[in-house]
């Protein structure tokens, strides 16, 4: 196989899933509670507001659309969040949620929170522009917190298997500070904590849309400046070092670029698990190559109709209401994985 | 003719606390030229990984200089450094689907852009380098699904895409088969030749470095590094002290390490050429000691078919090299016994 044929066929199944992709985005526009038809949905996107149904225009651009926007963005960030973990610490179970980045984000926004209720004594309303700008800061800065905690044990630790130890231990320490949190809050703000924890996709409205988008898009434009220095960071850190690259820069941008796109979709979604863990490994099998040029793009498609697919489950036609997207990206991510390391048993001993 | 490195009162090891630093041997002073072919042998933990580490620019020198085309290595960029020094580790990558081609193009990236974007002169250059290792039809295949050897051939082939004029190599033939380590030997002297490139390499392995190289480094815990060609520091006894262990020494004759042993039947062994070396090895392994001295009392003549011993003014004709070591034990334990 030439290398031209070769790249022919993956920008092939690059199109095929960005198919797919919309395949899938039109669906979440279709199916809910109310399933609208082909004609509603046509209708609302291709004529004027005020010229269509207020109800079905109110649906699908108010709820719907917002919706799988900002699944296709959480889906598509977490993902390479996930890919550039697991690609700088060489280790295919690294992601954001393991390495304790999530539960980072979570302990700041648990602190924010259920700490303003319990330092005020009313509950706090976190639904307003400054709300959420609070919330996104917390969850930021809880992530950065743990990042940067990571980071300095990352210096002492060169083992990575080590460091991803100390990142499931910190995310337990933050688990339980979480815990003490929760203890302590009142009801009203306790059940707001827990309804953020169980991640959703419905929580942005068209205007937080904004910053959800913006804070993402610019993540994932940056994460296509990393596609060198990822795929030398591959060959380990020495070689890497030895082909020119300044290893301990990078390393921080990546660590950085991934949390920070942790951050920002925690703060809006809630927790989502397994999107980061299970995408890349998807990517790599489905294209079987380990360039950055290809798993980054690839990662962005895939992660996006993957979270897209999970909206669509979680919403099955019949139910009235949608189930915690973090357990179906949970019940559907797991067994990915699973597959993929069974999978990879055999890949040491078939040669292509 | 400028050297490509030169190491002036180069002190090499770890720093061992905040105050105080440990060098692992005296300062070392060296020059490499272009189209030197280098071996760093000595006994494990002498430093040798470290003195290449620190040429390399992995790990910082305690003092001294590392000129590289006699400007100090610390005033090169890690992207000027790239094109000067490549390296081969004895660490692999163990990503899935990383192809041997995607590997040795890596060696390409010091001199292309921002994307990675390679044009048709550098894969022409991937694939001369491929094709040179001898590994061109390993292209396709995934670097975890090649053997040791041919692993080791592609980090070599990267590292000859990346077209450095000094390659550095720490302990390039430890996981080869002895074969492999002979094929490695070969390849990398061939590149020597051809590409008029220097080519430093670690190994422990005495055996191949005395018949591979044409110049030897030596280290040893503490000494000052000696230099030289293999043969001198046979001759001179350096390999002897250099290798110092309790219970062995370096045979200049034979070219290895035997157990060092005062007691011992002394035997004198000539004839074909072939057989005799072959009977030596057999005698050594039984305990016998080798005699230069033509009159001693054991006495083995070799033919091609036949061994004489000779012993006590009789002769005993044995037809391998197995009989003639069982007669002589014999032979050692009548006399034991009779005395």
């Amino acid at each position: 196989m030439t290398s031209e044929n070769k790249m022919l066929k993956q920008l092939i199944l690059l199109l095929i899933i960005t198919i797919f992709l919309v395949v899938l985005f039109v669906m979440n526009l279709f199916f809910g509670s109310v399933t609208l038809h082909l004609g509603d949905v046509w209708e609302v996107l291709t004529k004027q507001a005020s010229a269509s149904d207020p109800v079905k225009w109110s649906i699908i651009m108010q709820f719907r659309m917002p919706q799988a926007l900002t699944a296709m963005l959480a889906g598509s960030g977490l993902a390479v969040a996930g890919l550039l973990l697991q690609t700088l610490f060489r280790n295919p179970l690294a992601d954001p949620s393991i390495l304790g980045i999530s539960s980072g984000a979570s302990l700041g926004v648990a602190l924010l929170v259920l700490g303003f209720g319990a330092a005020s004594g009313y509950a706090a309303d976190f639904s307003g522009w400054l709300g959420h700008i609070g919330i996104v800061m917390a969850s930021f800065s809880g992530a950065m917190l743990i990042l940067l905690l990571i980071t300095f044990l990352g210096r002492h630790l060169s083992n990575t298997v080590s460091l991803l130890i100390a990142g499931i231990m910190i995310a337990y320490m933050a688990g339980a500070l979480v815990g003490i949190a929760k203890y302590f809050s009142q009801k009203e703000d306790l059940q707001a904590f827990v309804l953020w924890g169980m991640g959703s996709f419905s929580n942005v409205g068209p205007n937080q849309l904004i910053f959800l988008s913006g804070g993402t898009l610019a993540g994932l434009m940056y994460s296509f400046f990393l596609i060198k220095p990822l795929n030398m960071l591959l060959l380990g850190e020495r070689y890497a070092a030895n082909l020119g690259l300044n290893v301990r820069r990078t390393k921080v941008i990546i660590l950085f670029l991934s949390g920070f796109l942790t951050a920002v979709i925690t703060a809006y979604t809630g927790p989502i698990a397994f999107l980061g863990l299970a995408v890349p490994h998807l990517a790599r099998n489905i294209f079987r190559n380990s360039n950055h040029i290809v798993l980054v793009p690839a990662s962005v498609l895939l992660g996006a109709a993957l979270a897209l697919f999970c909206n669509l489950v979680a919403r099955l036609p019949g139910f009235d209401t949608s189930l915690p997207i973090n357990a179906v990206t949970s019940l559907i991510g797991a067994p990915i994985v699973v597959w993929i390391i069974m999978k990879r048993q055999h890949l040491y001993t078939t040669s292509n | 003719m400028t050297p490509i490195l030169e190491l002036q009162s180069l002190e090499i090891g770890y720093p061992a606390s905040k105050d105080s630093q440990h060098a692992l041997v005296p300062a070392v002073s060296l020059e490499v030229h272009q189209g030197d072919f280098i071996a760093l042998s000595g006994a494990n933990g002498t430093g040798k990984s470290t003195l290449l580490k620190t040429i390399a620019g992995i790990i910082p020198s305690l003092d001294g200089k590392i000129l590289l085309h006699s400007k100090p290595l610390q005033s090169y960029s890690a992207a000027e450094k790239a094109l000067l020094v490549s390296i081969v580790l004895t660490e692999y990558p163990e990503d899935q689907f990383l192809h041997a081609e995607d590997v040795v193009a890596m060696g390409r990236y010091p001199h292309i852009g921002f994307w990675g974007i390679m044009s048709a002169s550098d894969r022409h250059i991937v694939a001369q380098s491929m094709e040179s290792c001898g590994i061109s039809h390993l292209k396709g295949r995934r670097l975890v699904s090649l053997s040791d050897g041919e692993r080791q051939k592609t980090m070599i082939a990267k590292a000859l895409a990346q077209d450095s004029p000094l390659i550095i190599l720490d302990e390039p033939s430890a996981f080869l088969d002895y074969p492999g380590k002979i094929e490695l030997m070969q390849l990398l002297k061939q590149l020597v030749k051809t590409s008029n490139k220097a080519i430093i390499f670690s190994s422990h392995d005495l055996d191949l470095v005395l018949r591979s190289v044409d110049q030897l480094w030596l280290m040893a815990k503490g000494q000052p590094l000696v230099t030289g060609k293999p043969e001198e520091l046979v001759l001179s006894g350096q390999i002897n002290r250099y290798f110092d262990r309790d219970g062995l020494s370096f045979d200049p004759l034979l070219g290895h390490f035997i157990p060092e042993r005062k007691k011992g039947w002394m035997v004198y062994v000539n004839g074909h050429h072939l057989h005799a070396k072959w009977l030596n090895n057999s005698l050594l392994r039984h305990g016998f000691l080798l005699s230069a001295n033509p009159d001693e009392e054991l006495h083995v003549a070799c033919e091609t078919e036949t061994f004489t011993i000779k012993y006590k003014g009789k002769a005993y004709i044995c037809s391998t090299i197995d009989s003639v070591t069982d007669k002589l034990m014999q032979l050692c334990a009548n006399e034991i016994s009779s005395s």
